[in-house]
């Protein structure tokens, strides 16, 4: 189960609003890269997952991305905060304000809502493994895009963390996908789905 | 980013510090042991990240209040409090 | 014990990038006799596969070279934590061998493969949060590179 630490994993003080910032930081938090997909992708996998190792993993980092869906929300939260409706207008935060004011909603820079149609669970471990190795290189390249647009170091900080874990959640995941290996015979990996082939 | 030399809060965002760093070595501490759980050294630095987590959540809660619900210690429910993590503010 | 780093410089600063890790060419393969991971994670050559002689690759760009399969270096307790990072402080199991492209041309086909991470010394507490990992290792950042060409 989950409990909650009042406390962000990296703090967030950010003095200088920027709705447009905001709207690009926002794919983080609701879009097909985002930490919310990352989150809902690892913790629905780790049910099929055979082995101890990829439980753990996908537990462990599945709950570390909803700890960074909280600095993205922060992020933008602060981003947003006492907004004339010049800025908003001028700023292109419009749309987004217009449906949601300064609310958050998970929604993609582009406006797409959060879907599920964005990442797979495919209940096979080798597969989704490879899924969230990809996963993880996407999210890196969403906050590299993300880096060349922001001049605020206060902004810049927090997303060079996030950045950084998902190098490291990669590496991670890349474990647990020789442990899979090494449980299966390597003069053919995919004999069979260890998820759903083997008894026990 | 922490900036310890703010005189309203300097005081607790100095207390937070450790406690978002040795939290965060446990993390990353964390996700390396369950790859490797039988790292011996990994285990060491676990012990010692952990000892020295709760030694700075102890230190914090002591005076600025609750982290985790389940160690509210004030007359009141202090868990409540304001400000929240995502407002930027001492926390 | 106060784990606070008292000597760390407080406020806003950029960290400094560590200098990257001692390169030992001396070419030896690694790992175990299989050529690839560690005890208990040893991949197994793909079946039929004769030994081919070891060319002298070069590292992957950018790849450091990796170390042979030896027992690590004593790691200082960490106790007493290190105050930043400097590349003359490394411990011998840092260095990386430049041999692992050979050997990863007889690893099974079809499959993806990613090295397993060894321990080595970390990074101090207030470092590890600022560089988004406690592992000098992992710590790949945005922006310091350019492409050869």
């Amino acid at each position: 189960m989950w409990r909650y630490e009042k406390r962000l994993q990296y703090p967030v003080k950010i003095s200088q609003a920027n709705p447009k910032l905001a709207q690009y930081i926002i794919s983080q938090y609701g879009g097909p890269d985002g930490e919310s997909a990352a989150a809902m992708r690892y913790l629905s996998q780790r049910y099929s997952m055979p082995y101890d190792k990829g439980k753990a993993v996908l537990t462990d980092i599945g709950t570390e991305e909803l700890g960074h869906w909280e600095i993205i929300a922060s992020i933008v939260h602060q981003l947003t905060k006492n907004l004339t409706p010049r800025e908003i207008e001028e700023s292109g935060f419009g749309p987004y304000y217009i449906d949601h004011g300064v609310g958050i909603w998970p929604q993609a820079a582009g406006g797409a809502p959060f879907s599920a149609s964005e990442f797979q669970s495919k209940g096979d471990p080798i597969t989704d493994l490879h899924e969230d190795l990809a996963a993880e290189q996407k999210a890196r390249s969403t906050y590299d895009n993300i880096l060349r647009m922001v001049k605020d170091p206060e902004v810049a900080d927090p997303i060079r963390f996030l950045r950084q874990r998902e190098i490291v959640h990669f590496q991670r995941f890349g474990e647990a996908l020789r442990d899979v290996q090494d449980h299966l015979d390597s003069r053919n990996f995919y004999a069979f789905n260890p998820a759903f082939d083997s008894r026990s | 980013m922490m900036n310890v030399h703010d005189n309203q809060t300097g005081n607790e965002t100095t207390a937070m510090k450790p406690v978002y760093e040795t939290g965060f070595a446990l993390d990353d501490a964390l996700l390396y042991l369950d790859t490797h759980p039988d790292d011996p050294d990994a285990m060491e630095y676990y012990r010692y990240v952990r000892q020295a987590y709760e030694n700075a959540v102890h230190a914090y809660e002591q005076k600025y209040g609750p982290l985790m619900f389940g160690r509210v210690a004030d007359e009141s429910w202090s868990w409540i409090a304001g400000p929240w993590p995502w407002e930027g503010g001492k926390n | 014990m106060d784990c606070s780093n008292t000597q760390t410089v407080s406020g806003i600063r950029r960290p400094q990038i560590p200098e990257p890790p001692c390169r030992n060419t001396n070419g030896t393969t690694f790992g175990g006799p299989n050529g690839f991971g560690t005890p208990g994670n040893v991949l197994p050559l793909r079946p039929g596969t004769p030994a081919r002689p070891q060319p002298n690759m070069p590292s992957l760009p950018g790849r450091p070279p990796r170390q042979p399969d030896t027992p690590p270096a004593p790691i200082r307790p960490p106790k007493q934590p290190i105050d930043g990072y400097s590349s003359s402080a490394m411990p011998q199991t840092f260095a990386r061998q430049s041999s692992a492209p050979a050997d990863m041309e007889r690893l099974p086909y079809a499959m993806g493969y990613v090295p397993l991470q060894r321990w080595t010394q970390t990074y101090s507490l207030d470092r590890g949060l600022e560089r988004g990992t406690i592992f000098p290792d992992l710590d790949l950042p945005f922006g310091t590179g350019r492409s050869r060409r």
